[in-house]
């Protein structure tokens, strides 16, 4: 009797240990599959942005931006913890915040650069009135064109500024998540 | 005597392979969130992006006007 008792506990032990053995690469098999689909949504979105980035820093001709290029987008990633992808995510977001950056600082230049030809524009209304090149009807409209710009360029900045606000917030989002991973 | 403690082994046994189960899929969900909420703040700087490559363009536009 006791014989059977005990027989019957290891068994019942065996078969605990088995199951737990199964479920459990059945669960790791499982997560495996979600990261790798994760691991792909997430390289798609990270290679459209670095084409978008390209694509921009083309038309800009921006020689400093394209130093951002050296992401860790394509590394291979077969058997990452689920610590490793986090970092691995972490890193791709920082990235992508660099490349915002500067975009922002590139659109400033560009605010900069369109307030001085206003101020030209300016100047050189001024002298077409004193040497009477121009109409006074003329001169009015001229006027008139370069205070919208003018308005219309400060409306900008001020956008620009609660665009770099946002960016900043988002930072500070994503340092807080880094703490919690790293 | 000794089926009591046999099944107070096994019983303690059981119960510490269930929890330590658990805190592993509390572990992957803090995972989970982290990278979702990763998700959202790379959505929030794409949308700053197009927000300022739309700025952008209105001051390259704005200086065209007056030139």
């Amino acid at each position: 009797m006791k014989k059977i008792v005990t027989m019957s506990i290891v068994a019942s032990f065996l078969m605990l240990g088995l199951n737990q053995g199964l479920a459990q690469s059945n669960n790791q098999e499982k997560k495996e599959e979600v990261r790798e689909k994760q691991m792909d949504k997430a390289d798609k979105k990270a290679d459209k942005a670095v084409d978008k980035a390209q694509k921009q820093r083309d038309k800009n001709k921006d020689k400093a931006s394209k130093e951002n290029q050296g992401n860790a987008y394509g590394k291979d990633k077969g058997d990452m913890t689920g610590r490793e992808f986090g970092q691995h995510r972490a890193e791709m977001a920082r990235n992508k915040l660099e490349e915002s950056r500067a975009r922002i600082n590139e659109t400033e230049e560009r605010i900069s650069r369109s307030r001085l030809q206003i101020n030209t524009a300016r100047e050189a209304l001024e002298e077409s009135r004193k040497e009477r090149k121009m109409t006074d009807e003329e001169i009015k409209e001229r006027e008139q064109r370069i205070l919208e710009a003018d308005q219309r360029v400060r409306e900008l900045e001020t956008a620009l500024n609660s665009s770099r606000e946002r960016l900043q917030r988002t930072e500070r989002e994503l340092m807080k998540l880094n703490i919690d991973i790293e | 005597m000794k089926k009591l403690v046999i099944l107070s082994l096994l019983s303690i046994f059981m119960v510490s392979l269930s929890c330590r189960d658990s805190e592993k899929t509390k572990e992957e969900q803090e995972h989970e969130r982290t990278i979702q909420k990763i998700d959202s703040l790379e959505n929030e700087i794409d949308e700053i992006n197009q927000r300022v490559d739309q700025i952008s363009d209105d001051v390259e536009e704005t200086v065209e006007d007056i030139n």
